[in-house]
C-alpha cells in the first residue's frame, strides 16, 4: 500500500467518498491510506464506509481482510481550541477594546480577530494558522518509504484553503526529519470551481477568489517539495453545489457528465496515485499537471454499479445464506469459494460463542446482520445510503455468485481471534465479507 | 498558460486581495512583500493606500521620526507565535501623542497595521506627520534608506527575504541622490528577518541552526527613531552608573545616594526614574515593565533591569554611555524584600464596570483592589464621561513608582460592562451619621447582582454581595464580576459634610417582643410632648433611605436591599407598618433581621423565639445581642437623620427598653448584662454613647397611657408574644406615681396560639415548625385572614385562647373587686396577641382594626358580665397603629423621663432609687389552695382564690422550706362567681359540659408544681398560684387539643 490519500475540507472529503466507492465497485484496485481532516463534521458516507471496512477485517492489522487488503481511513477533525472567536483564543478574554493595541492587533485585523469561530473559517485560510496548532502534530500524516501523497482540497474556502499548505509542509518536515526516503508529494487543487451561494460570506465571491490566488501564491511559496499539482475548475463553467445533499450523504448521486469537477479531481488523483514517471522541475508553475486522462470512466463506474448493487439486493432479498444452509449439493449450486468461506466464518462463531446452538443460529445471523450491515439498523446508516442509486434492473442467478473469485480459506491463516468475541461478532464479519467480495466483483453477465 | 499562470502571474488590479486568504501567521506581511513585489501596474488597486502608508513608515523611521517599543506577546497569544519564532512586537510608536501607527515586519521591515484602511492615511500624514519630510529629513531618510538596501544585499543571499526586500525597496523608494554632507548619528538596530519558509506549526525546517524561521539583520536608522533612554546623569556631565562588581545601592525610601566616579559629588537619584516602586512596609519591591501604550517617561525608558533574588541590575549598553564598556551598571538591592517586576496594565481592571447606567457623575476608577496602595493621589484622577459616546477617560492617574501620568480609557461594548441591573450602597449613608460613625456596610444590590463581588480593604465579607467596615467609612470600595475577575470598578467615596463639636443626646425607646418588635425615639427638644407614631416611630420602610447610592438604585431578593435592610414596601399590606420582626436570618458569623421569608444566602437560617431562654437552660443571649445590635444599627441612622444630629461629633443616646415581669432574676440579670455588652459594642462601632433604661413590659404600659385621675382604676394586660403582662393600679392624680395592686406575668402569649395552631394543623414537628413560620409572616403581613381566614381550627383554638387570657383577667378583677367593693376597674388591653382576633376574622378587611377589635373585646367583657370590669375606650388606641405601642411609648418615655429606672437591676445592685413595689409580682391565686401542717407547729394556710401570691405578697413568717414539705389541697371549683355568659362560653370553648370538667391537670401533677412554684428563705412565698400554673402549664397544650 504505497498510496496516501489526505482530503482536506467538504470538497476532499467528496472526491475521497467517490474515490472510495470506486475502490467498493472493484475499480479503483489499490488500497490506499487516507486520511480526512475537516473542521466541519466528517461526511456520513465515509463514516459508514470506514465502519463497514473495519467490519471486513480479518487479521490483527487494521488493514488485513481475508484474502485481501483494505483501504485504511483516518477521519480527523481538529479540536477547536478553547474561545469563540479568534480574540478570545489569544487572549482569554471574551473581547478586545477597540482602543486596545494587544499584539494580536499586529497580526491580525479586528474583523477577524473578531470571527465567531464556532461557526466556521469564514474563509479566512490565516485562522488556519492559529487553529491547526495541536491538529497537525498527528501521527496520521507520517508518509511511508516509497508513499506517493495526493492531497485533494479546495484553496479557495477556509478548511481546504487555510490546512492544504501547512499539511503539504508537515508531510515533507516529518519525511525530512525521519529520513523517510521516495516519498512523492502531489496535489489536487479545488479552485472557484462553484457559484457561491449569496450573502452566506462576507465579500463571498471576492474573498473566494482572494483565497484562489493567495492560496496559490503560497504554496509557491512554501512548497518546493510538490511534485505535480493539478488544479480543477478555477477559470472554467461554475456548477451549483448543495451543501445540504452533500452533507447529508444520502444515495448523493455521482455526476451526470465526466468533465463535471468532482470526477475531474477523482480522475486527477487517480492520475496522480498513480503517475510514476514525473520528476519534479525546477519552476513551480511548470508542475502543473493539465493531462489527466479518462480514467476511472464514468459510463464503466456506472455499469459496474448497476451490476455489484443488483446481485447485493438480491443477495440479501433472497436470504441466500438461509437457502445455502437448507440445501444439499451446495458446492455445486453456489460454488466451492462461497461455501468454504461461509463454513470458515461458521466454525469461527461455534469455537468462539459455543457449540450445539450456534450451528443452528448462525445462518439466521449472517442473514440478520446482512439486512443490518446493507439497509442499516436503528440510527446506525447502511452501506447502501452511501451508494448512488441505481435503477437497471438484471436478472441474478446463482452462477453469478459461483464466479465471483471468492478469497480463498487458509488454514492458520492471519485471524485475529479477539474480532470475533462478542455476541453475532462472526456472523457479522462474515456478513460484511460477503458485501465486500460481491461489491467488488460481483458481475451479472 | 497553465491555470496557475493565469491565476497568480496575471494582473490583480481588480482583485479585492485580503491578506486573511493567506494561510499563515504572518499573513499580512506576506501580503505586502508579494504586492510590492508584483509589478507596479498589476498590483490591486485597493492596496494603493496600504503601500503608500508603508513607504511613509520606512521613511519616517529612516528619518528618526518613529520609536520603535518592543511588547512581549503574553499568554496564551504565546503559546500560538512562538512555535513560528514570534515572541514580541515591536510597535512603531509616533512620539508626539504616542500612538502605535505600525509594526516591524520579518518580509517589508515595517508595514501599517491590519486595520489601517485608506481614511488612515491622512491621519498619518497629517496629525502625526509621517511620511511628510521636509527636504533635510528627506535627505536623511534617503541616506539610511539607501545603507538599510546595501546592508540588506550584503547580507542576504540571492532569493533570500532579504535579498528581495532589497529589491523592493531599491524600486520602491529609489534615493533620488546620492548622500553627501556629514552623516547623521546613527544607531543600529535589530529589524526581524524571516530566513526560512514555516507555514506549519509543526514545521521542523527552523530546528536546523543554519536555518532558522526568524532571523535578526541589524540596520542603520536615525538616532532619533529610538525612544530615549533614561541615564542617571551627575551634574557634571557624567553618566552615575558603576561597574558591573560594584557594591550594590540599598534604597531605604523612594530614593538613593549616588556619588559620582568623577567629580565625587553625592547626587540622589530617584528610584521612579527606574520605574521601581520600593513598597518597604510590605518588604515588596515592584520593578514596572515598560509599557508601550502608555506616555513615556520624560526622560526615558531605564534599560529593562535583571533581578536575581533581593538584587535589581541595570546595564546600559556601550553605545549609549558614550561607549565606555565597564561604568554602565547601576545595581540595588534590597535586603529582606520580595522583588518583582510587573505590567502596569495589570493594575487596571481590562474592562471597565459600570453598575447601573453610565451616567455624567459617574465616579468609578479602574484600579485593581489589589493594587490601590500603588496608586496615590486618587483624588486627583480626572474623570471625563462621555455618555452619547459610550466612554471615560481617566487622566492623571499617578502610580508609585512611574515617573508620568497614566490615562486610561474604556470604551464601547469593549471596554466597558454597564450593568443595569446592579446597584451599589453604603449604609448608613457617611453624610447622614455622626462624624464618629464607624460601623458600615457596602452591598450590590440589582437582579443581576449575584453575579458580582464587593470587597473592601480591612472590611469583613458577610456575603459576596455585603462587606462590612467596623473602622471607618468604605473610602475605596471594589466591585468585581465573579466569573471574570478581569472586570470591574473601584468608587472612592467621601464624607460632604464636616463633623462638628457638639455633643447631643436623643432617646430611643425598644419594645423588645417575641415576634414583633417597636422602635420609638425623640430628642430632647420634644422629651416632654406626648409620643405619637408618626413623629416618634421607626418605620422600617424608610430606613433605606440613609443608603448612600454610588450606583443605581434596586432592591434584591424578597425585596430587601443589601440582604439586611428592609424592603422599601414594608408597609404595603402590613397591619402595623412600624412593626419590626423579631427574627434573624443567622449566617455564618453574622445574622439579620429576618425582614422576609427570602433568605439572603444559602444556607442561612431563620431563628426566632429567643427573647427568652429555654425550659432546658438553652441560652439565647447570643441571638438577643445580635438581633438588638442588629436593631440598633440599622435603626439609628435613620433616627439621627431625621433629628438632624447628624452634624454632631458624637450623641449620647438613651435607650429604654421594657421586658416581662415572667422574667426570672436569671434572666433579668442576663438582659442586663447583655446590654451593657451591647453598649459597649455599639459605642466602639458607632462613636456614639450608649447607656439602657429598663422597665418591665407592665409598667411601660402603665406609664406610656399617662397620668390615670385620682382614683381611677385600671387593669393594662399586655398580651405579646411571650407573655400576658398585667397591672392593675390606681390613678393618684397627676404628678404621683400610681399605686400598683396586682402586677405580673404569664407565660401564656401568641406564641402559644401559633404553636397550638400550627399542632392542630400538622402533625410532623418540622412542618408545625414550618407553618408557624409561615403564619407569623401572614400575620407581619397583614396576609392571615385572607390565608388562614375560613380555617376552622385557627378560630376554635382562638376562642380557647381568649376564654383562657380572660379567665385570667376576670380573676384579677373580682380579686381587687374582694378588698375594693364596687370599685369599678377599667380594662385596657395592649399587645399583639389580642390582635389575633381581627388578623384571623374573615370578614374584617373592610373593617378598620379597631373596629373588628372592640366588637370582639367589648363582647368579651359583656360575657364577662362583672360589675367591677369594663373594656376602656382608649383614645389614645385611636391613633396607635396597634395596642402593643404601648409598651415601646412606655420604653422611650422611660429614657426620656427625669427619674430613669433600671429595674432589670432591682436586686441585683440594691439600687435605693428603686420603688421595689413596682418589680414585685402579686397575683391573685385564682383558684383555692391550702398548705397543711406547715412547719413545726403543723398549721395550715390557705389561700382563697383572690389572694394574692408572688414575691409581693410573701406568706408571713414560713419560709419556703417549711412550706415544702406540707400538704397541698386545691380546690379548683373555688373560683370567681362566673356569669351565666361566661360559663358558657367558656364551657363551649374548652368543649366540655359543666365547670367541673374544665381541663385541670391531676392533682398530683398540680401539686407538685405548686410545690415547686414555693420560694423564698426566710420570707417564702408562692410564686404563681393554681390558675397561672393552669394557664401556662396545662391550658396551653389544650388548645392544640380543639
Amino acid at each position: 500500500m504505497n498510496s496516501m490519500i489526505v482530503a482536506i475540507g467538504g470538497t476532499g472529503q467528496i472526491v475521497l467518498q467517490h474515490y472510495l466507492q470506486l475502490y467498493l465497485l472493484g475499480i479503483v484496485r489499490e488500497p490506499f491510506r487516507a486520511v480526512v481532516i475537516d473542521t466541519d463534521e466528517v461526511l456520513p458516507p465515509l463514516q459508514t464506509i470506514a465502519e463497514f471496512l473495519e467490519k471486513v477485517r480479518y487479521g490483527s492489522e487494521r488493514h488485513v481482510a481475508i484474502g485481501d487488503e483494505l483501504p485504511l481511513l483516518f477521519l480527523r477533525r481538529p479540536d477547536r481550541p478553547a474561545g469563540e472567536t479568534l480574540a478570545e483564543v489569544l487572549t482569554a478574554r471574551r473581547s478586545l477594546a477597540p482602543s486596545e493595541l494587544h499584539p494580536a492587533r499586529a497580526l491580525f485585523s479586528s474583523d477577524t480577530l473578531s470571527q465567531d469561530l464556532i461557526r466556521g473559517l469564514y474563509a479566512r485560510p490565516a485562522l488556519s494558522s492559529v487553529l491547526s496548532r495541536d491538529f497537525l502534530n498527528s501521527d496520521d500524516l507520517r508518509p511511508a518509504a516509497g508513499d506517493t501523497v495526493v492531497v485533494v482540497g479546495s484553496v479557495i474556502g477556509g478548511t481546504g484553503g487555510g490546512l492544504t499548505v501547512p499539511v503539504l509542509e508537515t508531510i515533507d518536515s516529518i519525511q525530512v526529519r525521519e529520513r523517510i526516503s521516495d516519498v512523492k508529494i502531489r496535489g489536487v487543487f479545488f479552485g472557484q470551481y462553484f457559484t457561491p451561494e449569496t450573502g452566506r460570506l462576507s465579500g463571498n465571491a471576492q474573498r473566494f477568489l482572494s483565497n484562489q490566488l493567495m492560496v496559490l501564491k503560497s504554496m509557491e511559496e512554501a512548497l518546493p517539495m510538490l511534485q505535480s499539482f493539478h488544479i480543477v475548475g478555477a477559470r472554467d463553467a461554475k456548477i451549483e453545489r448543495d451543501p445540504e445533499e452533500e452533507k447529508a450523504g444520502r444515495h448523493f448521486p455521482w455526476p451526470r457528465e465526466a468533465s463535471h469537477p468532482f470526477w475531474e479531481g477523482v480522475q486527477a488523483l487517480h492520475f496522480l496515485l498513480g503517475e510514476s514517471v514525473r520528476n519534479r522541475t525546477t519552476g513551480f508553475k511548470n508542475r502543473e499537471v493539465s493531462e489527466i486522462g479518462d480514467q476511472p470512466e464514468l459510463d464503466r463506474a456506472r455499469l459496474r454499479l448497476s451490476h455489484a448493487l443488483q446481485i447485493v439486493q438480491d443477495f440479501i432479498g433472497k436470504e441466500t445464506i438461509s437457502h445455502i444452509a437448507r440445501e444439499n449439493w451446495v458446492d455445486s449450486i453456489w460454488g466451492p469459494g462461497l461455501i468454504d468461506l461461509i463454513s470458515h466464518y461458521w466454525r469461527i462463531a461455534i469455537k468462539m460463542e459455543g457449540g450445539d446452538q450456534m450451528l443452528e443460529q448462525f445462518p439466521g445471523k449472517v442473514q440478520q446482520s446482512l439486512g443490518e450491515l446493507w439497509g442499516g439498523e436503528g440510527k446506525t446508516r447502511g452501506l447502501n445510503i452511501a451508494l448512488p442509486k441505481h435503477d437497471q434492473e438484471a436478472k441474478v442467478r446463482p452462477k453469478h455468485l459461483r464466479k465471483i473469485p471468492w478469497p480463498v480459506v487458509k488454514l492458520g491463516g492471519s485471524v485475529d481471534s479477539r474480532l470475533f468475541e462478542g455476541h453475532g461478532s462472526s456472523a457479522q464479519r462474515l456478513a460484511a465479507t460477503l458485501l465486500f467480495w460481491i461489491l467488488r466483483k460481483g458481475e451479472v453477465r | 498558460m497553465s491555470q496557475f499562470q493565469t491565476i497568480v502571474e496575471g494582473p490583480w488590479k481588480e482583485l479585492e486581495l485580503y491578506a486573511e486568504s493567506i494561510p499563515n501567521l504572518l499573513h499580512w506581511d506576506f501580503s505586502y512583500l508579494w504586492v510590492l513585489e508584483k509589478p507596479a501596474e498589476l498590483r490591486p488597486f485597493s492596496w494603493r493606500g496600504r503601500l503608500e502608508a508603508w513607504k511613509a513608515l520606512l521613511g519616517s523611521l529612516a528619518a528618526g521620526d518613529l520609536n520603535i517599543v518592543e511588547e512581549a506577546i503574553p499568554q496564551p497569544m504565546l503559546g500560538f507565535t512562538k512555535v513560528f519564532g514570534i515572541e514580541s512586537i515591536s510597535w512603531l510608536v509616533v512620539p508626539r501623542g504616542n500612538r502605535r501607527v505600525g509594526v516591524l515586519s520579518p518580509t517589508v521591515l515595517v508595514r501599517p497595521l491590519p486595520d489601517f484602511v485608506d481614511e488612515d492615511l491622512d491621519t498619518l500624514f497629517r496629525q502625526n506627520r509621517i511620511g511628510r519630510l521636509d527636504t533635510e529629513r528627506q535627505a536623511i531618510a534617503d541616506r539610511f534608506i539607501a545603507e538599510i538596501t546595501e546592508r540588506l544585499l550584503e547580507q542576504s543571499a540571492e532569493g533570500s527575504y532579504g535579498s528581495r526586500l532589497a529589491e523592493v525597496i531599491k524600486r520602491e523608494l529609489p534615493v533620488k541622490q546620492p548622500a553627501s554632507g556629514p552623516r547623521p548619528i546613527s544607531i543600529h538596530h535589530p529589524f526581524p528577518l524571516l530566513r526560512s519558509r514555516a507555514w506549519s506549526p509543526t514545521s521542523t525546517y527552523r530546528d536546523a541552526s543554519e536555518n532558522r524561521l526568524m532571523g535578526q539583520i541589524e540596520l542603520p536608522i536615525h538616532r532619533g527613531g529610538i525612544r530615549l533612554t533614561y541615564i542617571p546623569y551627575c551634574h557634571c556631565g557624567k553618566a552615575l552608573l558603576q561597574k558591573r562588581e560594584a557594591a550594590p545601592f540599598v534604597p531605604m525610601g523612594n530614593n538613593f545616594e549616588v556619588t559620582c566616579n568623577h567629580c565625587k559629588q553625592p547626587n540622589t537619584l530617584a528610584l521612579e526614574d527606574l520605574l521601581i516602586w520600593n513598597r518597604s512596609e510590605k518588604a515588596k519591591v515592584f520593578i514596572w515593565e515598560q509599557d508601550a501604550s502608555l506616555e513615556p517617561p520624560q526622560l526615558g525608558y531605564p534599560p529593562i533591569p535583571t533581578i536575581q533574588g533581593s538584587e535589581v541590575v541595570f546595564e546600559w549598553d556601550s553605545p549609549l554611555v558614550a561607549g565606555d564598556k565597564d561604568y554602565r551598571f547601576l545595581r540595588l538591592r534590597f535586603p529582606s524584600a520580595t522583588v518583582e517586576a510587573r505590567a502596569i496594565s495589570g493594575l487596571f481592571y481590562s474592562k471597565l464596570l459600570v453598575p447601573g447606567v453610565l451616567h455624567g457623575e459617574f465616579r468609578g476608577l479602574p484600579v485593581r483592589a489589589e493594587w490601590l496602595a500603588a496608586c496615590s493621589a486618587l483624588d486627583a484622577v480626572e474623570i471625563e464621561v462621555q455618555v452619547p459616546a459610550r466612554e471615560v477617560v481617566f487622566r492623571n492617574i499617578r502610580v508609585k513608582g512611574w515617573p508620568t501620568p497614566i490615562r486610561r480609557v474604556y470604551a464601547g461594548d469593549l471596554g466597558l460592562a454597564v450593568e443595569p441591573l446592579v446597584s451599589v450602597g453604603i449604609f448608613p449613608d457617611p453624610d447622614k451619621v455622626c462624624g464618629n460613625w464607624r460601623w458600615f456596610r457596602a452591598f450590590l444590590e440589582g437582579a443581576n447582582g449575584k453575579d458580582f463581588e464587593i470587597s473592601l480593604e480591612g472590611g469583613v465579607k458577610i456575603l459576596p454581595t455585603l462587606v462590612e467596615s467596623l473602622t471607618s467609612f468604605p473610602e475605596l470600595l471594589t466591585v468585581l464580576r465573579r466569573s471574570a475577575p478581569d472586570i470591574g470598578v473601584t468608587f472612592k467615596t467621601w464624607r460632604d459634610r464636616q463633623a462638628g463639636e457638639e455633643n447631643l443626646t436623643a432617646y430611643l425607646g425598644i419594645d423588645f417582643g417575641t415576634t414583633g418588635t417597636l422602635v420609638y425615639f425623640k430628642d430632647k427638644s420634644d422629651a416632654a410632648d406626648s409620643v405619637e407614631p408618626k413623629k416618634h416611630g421607626v418605620r422600617p420602610s424608610e430606613l433605606a433611605k440613609v443608603v448612600k447610592w454610588l450606583a443605581g438604585e434596586a432592591v434584591g431578593v424578597g425585596g430587601t436591599i443589601g440582604s439586611f435592610l428592609p424592603p422599601l414596601d414594608t408597609q404595603a399590606g402590613r397591619v402595623d407598618p412600624y412593626l419590626i420582626p423579631t427574627a434573624l436570618w443567622q449566617l455564618d458569623r453574622h445574622s439579620f433581621i429576618r425582614w422576609t421569608q427570602d433568605s439572603p444566602a444559602l444556607l442561612s437560617t431563620a431563628k426566632t423565639n429567643f427573647k427568652w431562654d429555654k425550659l432546658n437552660g438553652q441560652d439565647f443571649s447570643r441571638e438577643r445581642q445580635l438581633f438588638l445590635s442588629e436593631l440598633i444599627l440599622t435603626t439609628v441612622p435613620w433616627v439621627l437623620d431625621r433629628l438632624q444630629l447628624s452634624q454632631a461629633a458624637t450623641v449620647s443616646l438613651d435607650i429604654g427598653v421594657a421586658f416581662p415581669l415572667a422574667f426570672d432574676p436569671k434572666s433579668r440579670l442576663r438582659f442586663d448584662d447583655l446590654l451593657m455588652k451591647l453598649g459597649q459594642d455599639l459605642r466602639g462601632k458607632t462613636g456614639l454613647n450608649f447607656d439602657f433604661f429598663s422597665i418591665s413590659e407592665a409598667l411601660a404600659c402603665v406609664d406610656a397611657f399617662g397620668q390615670a385621675n385620682l382614683d381611677e382604676h385600671y387593669l393594662i394586660a399586655d398580651f405579646g408574644g411571650s407573655t400576658l403582662d398585667v397591672a392593675l393600679y390606681t390613678g393618684q392624680g397627676s404628678g404621683n406615681p400610681p399605686t400598683l395592686h396586682q402586677l405580673g406575668s404569664i407565660e401564656f402569649a401568641g406564641e402559644t396560639f401559633i404553636q397550638a395552631f400550627a399542632a392542630v394543623k400538622e402533625a410532623d414537628e418540622k412542618a408545625q415548625e414550618s407553618l408557624a413560620w409561615q403564619v407569623r409572616d401572614a400575620i407581619l403581613a397583614g396576609e392571615c385572614r385572607d390565608r388562614y381566614g375560613n380555617e376552622e381550627a385557627a378560630h376554635r383554638v382562638l376562642s380557647r385562647f381568649r376564654a383562657a387570657a380572660f379567665e385570667y383577667l376576670r380573676t384579677m378583677a373580682a380579686a381587687f373587686s374582694h378588698e375594693h367593693k364596687g370599685e369599678k376597674v377599667k380594662l385596657l388591653l395592649a399587645g399583639n396577641a389580642w390582635h389575633l382576633s381581627e388578623a384571623f376574622d374573615p370578614g374584617a378587611s373592610a373593617e378598620t382594626w379597631r373596629t373588628v377589635f372592640r366588637r370582639t373585646y367589648q363582647g368579651m367583657v359583656e360575657r364577662v358580665a362583672s360589675d367591677t370590669l369594663s373594656l376602656y375606650e382608649s383614645p389614645e388606641m385611636d391613633v396607635l397603629p396597634s395596642t402593643k405601642h404601648y409598651v415601646v411609648i412606655g420604653a422611650l418615655n422611660n429614657a426620656a423621663s427625669q427619674k430613669k429606672r433600671r429595674h432589670l437591676r432591682v436586686g441585683g445592685t440594691g439600687d435605693p432609687s428603686v420603688n421595689i413595689a413596682e418589680v414585685q409580682i402579686r397575683l391573685p391565686s385564682g383558684r383555692q389552695v391550702q398548705f397543711s401542717k406547715v412547719g413545726a407547729n403543723q398549721v395550715s394556710r390557705t389561700f382563697e382564690w383572690f389572694n394574692l401570691v408572688g414575691e409581693g405578697a410573701p406568706h408571713a413568717g414560713l419560709s419556703a422550706p417549711e412550706l415544702s414539705g406540707s400538704r397541698i389541697d386545691c380546690e379548683l371549683d373555688s373560683m370567681p362567681p362566673p356569669s351565666a355568659s361566661w360559663e358558657s362560653y367558656l364551657l363551649s370553648a374548652f368543649k366540655v359540659r359543666s365547670l367541673k370538667h374544665l381541663p385541670y391537670p391531676t392533682p398530683e401533677r398540680l401539686r407538685a408544681q405548686l410545690d415547686k412554684s414555693l420560694t423564698g428563705d426566710p420570707h417564702g412565698y408562692l410564686a404563681k398560684g393554681p390558675l397561672q400554673l393552669i394557664l401556662e402549664k396545662h391550658w396551653k397544650e389544650e388548645l392544640k387539643k380543639v
